[in-house]
């Protein structure tokens, strides 16, 4: 995990914002933090994720409460942006995520009460693709409905969020099919799909051609979350829950991605198609039910800045 | 039972005293579904601003204020209702895609017909064909219409263009995959046929009320050669293959010939009267007949290329399961009658 702490300025007052997560969600909300408190200080600390061990636990609130007790008018973020789940994740594996999550929810109310109530929040990363696989065109008033355990695993994840008003500002954020490059990070199909056309390997493709999803460039959610916490110190307000989704509202088929990439690329992208796909539902939405100040990259832009990415971490010798 | 989706997607140039009642219109197309239970909803009514020149924007924006179903698309600048289409479709989720004009010159209430006509006979993508001739209210114009057409048709060996129309139902998978392949100056109906040969159509009254009543259209002159070029560039030329083979012809003629009067010199050296004329006939024919075909490989390269530009691809794969649902509600409906 990542405690990244920030000093006084004239803008705003010091803080610190501890992120659980350090891939590609969590990287780029990192940078982004950091680009928004240009002071911040980035420290990397242990933390298993099996369950916070008692050690970790207690390091990273001794680290936390050193700068959060020196100033009455300090912040406080957690941001959950981890998950070692997929889709194919069972019952046993959500559970397991479950209480790792648990854990970080009880280490962010210990450390939480360091500050009053409206200098703290809680910002979680969950997954629109779990909650409304198979639902299409979903707007504002869409339920979630999750058709597998690792949807089920990421409600149970909100709801604890949800009902505890003790974490302060609560944001549950709900990113649609996450896409984007980090060297440290899982691989999403739109990355695998770029190194297979310039490493001319054969992907394969776990959907159907026709599969229509939601595609999201990850620095995208970065900036929104660093505006989050920007507000949170900058507007300090009564707790309270908010649920978001942070979609593009542009639906796009597999084969529409393979074009682009084809096109971008200029050479032909060699897939092998699963002819009998598990994860092959439609999931889409509307741009009526995306939050207030959320810009979405467009498509075309964003598998373009992730093709270069991919490209130059090949051309660096990262494995992919 | 599985409920089906349907969009519908509206270019929009000059629409403005037009959508309200549109939207109207498609909204009592989309409570009757309801009412009547028929397993498919009306999803989404995407209108395209195609760098509007009325008001069309604003009237657009309002009406999805007022109903989450609708939404609203500003292009940055007037890229064509090809464009448009493009781009509505390709911001649909319907398992069905419909297309219409901003004038109301398309009916909603007839797209049950275009979908019913769809499933019963198995197509892909069904055109609306004006039942009478006279569309425009114009004979010249509705004429001119059909000719253009024929020659298209005859250019470019493609059965299907006589059927065009802007007023089409198209299934969703096939309606995207066409919109991501084409380029700027695809013809989004010619590429539809590279994607399925199920392409039927289903006759109904249609009128061009803004033509027939103020005499002006969105298509003029100009765009109509735009359409042309458009349609020729996206296909695979007939002549191209004709010079090709014009030109084997003439090189085997060329063979042919100077054999017959090497034979005739040989046998009749008298026959011949000027000297020289038979070697220079043989060696024009030989290599106007080489060039020829080198030309018309040339072209046939060029078109494969262009082809493979505009992304023609080469197989897709599609899932036409989900139709016997709306089939069964239509047979059960059909017996209650």
């Amino acid at each position: 995990m990542i405690l990244l702490d920030w000093g006084r300025t004239t803008r705003h007052p010091p803080g610190v914002a501890l992120i659980f997560g350090t891939g590609l969600i969590g990287g780029t909300i990192c940078d982004a933090l950091q680009r928004k408190f240009p002071n911040a200080r980035k420290r990397r600390m242990p933390w298993s994720w099996s369950s916070l061990g008692i050690n970790e636990a207690e390091d990273i609130e001794a680290a936390a409460k050193a700068i959060l007790t020196a100033d009455t008018d300090a912040h406080f973020a957690t941001i959950w942006s981890a998950g070692s789940s997929g889709f194919g994740t069972d019952k046993v594996g959500m559970n397991a995520e479950l209480a790792a999550f648990e854990a970080v929810l009880t280490l962010s109310k210990k450390i939480g009460r360091f500050v009053p109530d409206n200098q703290r929040s809680f910002i979680h990363t969950s997954s629109a693709g779990g909650l409304f696989e198979g639902q299409i065109a979903c707007g504002k008033m869409a339920q979630p409905a999750p058709l597998r355990p690792y949807g089920e695993g990421k409600l149970a994840q909100e709801q604890l969020v949800e009902h505890d008003e003790s974490l302060g500002q609560r944001y549950v954020l709900r990113p649609s099919s996450v896409y984007g490059y980090a060297a440290s990070a899982r691989r999403g199909l739109l990355a695998v799909l770029a190194a297979a056309a310039l490493k001319r390997h054969t992907a394969t493709i776990m959907g159907a051609l026709t599969t229509q999803r939601d595609y999201i460039y990850a620095p995208d959610i970065g900036r929104f979350v660093a505006n989050l916490v920007m507000n949170v110190v900058e507007c300090p307000a009564a707790p309270k829950v908010q649920s978001m989704l942070l979609a593009s509202g542009r639906p796009a088929t597999i084969f529409e991605i393979i074009n682009i990439i084809e096109n971008r690329l200029d050479r032909p992208l060699l897939v092998k198609i699963d002819p009998k796909p598990d994860n092959a539902r439609h999931n889409t939405f509307l741009t009526s039910a995306l939050p207030t100040g959320f810009r979405p990259t467009s498509l075309h832009e964003g598998v373009a800045l992730t093709v270069s990415l991919v490209s130059h971490g090949l051309q660096t010798g990262a494995k992919l | 039972m599985t409920a089906l989706n349907l969009s519908i997607v509206v270019p929009v140039y000059a629409g403005e005293s037009y959508l309200e009642r549109l939207v109207d219109e498609i909204e009592k197309v989309r409570d009757a579904w309801k009412s009547q239970h028929i397993p498919i909803s009306l999803l989404e009514l995407i209108f395209v601003d195609d760098g509007a020149i009325d008001g069309s924007a604003k009237v657009m924006e309002r009406l999805s204020l007022d109903r989450p179903w609708v939404i609203s698309l500003n292009l940055s600048r007037n890229f064509g209702q090809h464009a448009a289409t493009i781009a509505g479709v390709l911001h649909s989720s319907g398992d069905w895609v419909v297309t219409l004009d901003e004038d109301l010159q398309h009916p909603p209430e007839r797209i049950e017909e275009l979908l019913r006509h769809a499933v019963t006979t198995n197509a892909d993508v069904v055109y609306a064909q004006p039942a009478s001739t006279e569309i425009h209210g114009k004979a010249w114009r509705d004429q001119s219409s059909r000719s253009f057409k024929r020659l298209m048709e005859w250019l470019t060996g493609n059965p299907t263009l006589r059927q065009i129309n802007s007023f089409r139902l198209m299934r969703g998978e096939i309606a995207r995959a066409t919109a991501s392949v084409c380029s700027h100056n695809t013809f989004f109906d010619i590429a539809l046929f590279w994607f399925t040969q199920r392409i039927e159509s289903f006759e109904m009254d249609l009128r061009d009320e803004r033509f027939a009543t103020t005499g002006s259209s969105g298509y003029n002159f100009k765009r109509l050669l735009g359409h042309a070029q458009k349609m020729l560039f996206s296909s695979q030329l007939r002549f191209l293959a004709f010079g090709l083979w014009i030109g084997v012809a003439l090189f085997v003629c060329s063979i042919l010939s100077g054999l017959y009067f090497t034979v005739l010199r040989l046998v009749s050296p008298a026959a011949i009267g000027v000297e020289g004329w038979t070697s220079l006939f043989v060696m024009v024919t030989m290599s106007a007949g080489v060039l020829a075909v080198m030309l018309g490989l040339c072209l046939q390269y060029l078109a494969t290329l262009v082809l493979k530009a505009h992304g023609r691809p080469t197989f897709f794969t599609i899932d036409r399961s989900g139709d016997h649902v709306l089939k069964a509600w239509y047979d059960a409906q059909d017996n209650t009658e």
